[in-house]
């Protein structure tokens, strides 16, 4: 059993300096979002989160590949746990360095993004900068409203067109008329364009 | 005695003439655009996104300009008079906000 042993040890090794890059690109990653400004960040996130599933099962797969291993598996979840707030120190110490070693190490600054979702700090509901188009509760009420006023409009322009006598007035009553069925029909366009059930 | 569940007042005898004269009813149209351009602008203001806003207000432009084009033709037809105020207010108006220009100074 000498020989699984070992094999099962290098692996264990292999797998604390996998979590050990994967720590620091985290530590980089997060210098270069303080920095950064701050609205990149969603579009970062959604581009990364594919690769960081990818980086987590490649793990899992991994580890699931021995069972025996599952005795160790403890080991290495506690090294996470205590080389996190190790991480955050540094962090915080070597605010000044990180620039330097951006500016150094930017290639890899690309691949450190994929590995910053496991941790799950950050997670942004998306941001409207303007309203979506849709109809509101409140748009519901105003709609009503103005829909049966333009209809009792043309109805009343017609009215009005049939009983005046000066044709100017008449010429005027017909193009108002038109003018209150269009915006009839382009409210009803509006509403069928926007969760409409159709004609 | 009775209740009846009615509320209502005593009947009005409808007046003799009971059609409109072309004037009346373009006040009544007046009166009509007039009260669109109040319910535009009160829905517009209110619309939750931008091309509501559009929309209503483009509708908005054309009920001001049909109102417009009826007071006009009040206008022409002599429905409707207009009295120049008196040089003397104009002027103390003028005055008046000239000084109170200073403030913004």
């Amino acid at each position: 059993m000498d020989p699984a042993q070992s094999i099962q040890g290098q692996q264990l090794q292999q797998l604390q300096l996998q979590l050990r890059q994967l720590e620091l690109q985290i530590q980089l990653h997060q210098q270069q979002l303080q920095e950064a400004w701050q609205p990149q960040q969603p579009k970062q996130q959604e581009s990364t989160q594919p690769e960081a599933q990818q980086s987590k099962q490649q793990l899992q797969q991994q580890e699931s590949a021995q069972p025996e291993l599952q005795q160790e598996q403890p080991q290495g979840r506690q090294e996470q746990s205590q080389e996190q707030p190790q991480g955050r120190q540094e962090q915080t110490q070597e605010q000044p360095q990180g620039r330097q070693e951006q500016s150094q190490e930017q290639p890899q600054g690309q691949q450190e993004q994929s590995q910053e979702q496991p941790q799950g700090q950050q997670k942004q509901l998306p941001t409207y900068f303007t309203a979506p188009e849709m109809v509101s509760t409140l748009d519901i009420g105003y709609l009503q409203e103005l829909l049966s006023a333009n209809l009792l409009a043309v109805k009343q322009y017609r009215q009005a067109t049939k009983d005046c006598q000066l044709p100017d007035l008449k010429v005027q009553f017909k193009e108002a008329g038109k003018i209150h069925l269009q915006h009839y029909n382009d409210l009803l366009s509006f509403l069928n364009e926007n969760g409409g059930a159709g004609k | 005695m009775t209740f009846s569940n009615k509320i209502e007042n005593p009947q009005t005898p409808p007046p003799e003439k009971q059609t409109f004269n072309d004037n009346e009813i373009l006040r009544a149209a007046i009166a009509t655009e007039r009260n669109f351009c109040n319910s535009y602008t009160t829905a517009m203001l209110g619309a939750s996104h931008e091309k509501l806003y559009k929309l209503i207000f483009e509708m908005l432009k054309d009920a001001a300009q049909q109102h417009r084009k009826l007071v006009d033709l009040q206008f022409q037809h002599g429905w409707l008079s207009l009295t120049p105020a008196p040089s003397e207010e104009v002027k103390a108006l003028e005055k008046e906000f000239r000084d109170a220009e200073k403030q913004l100074k």
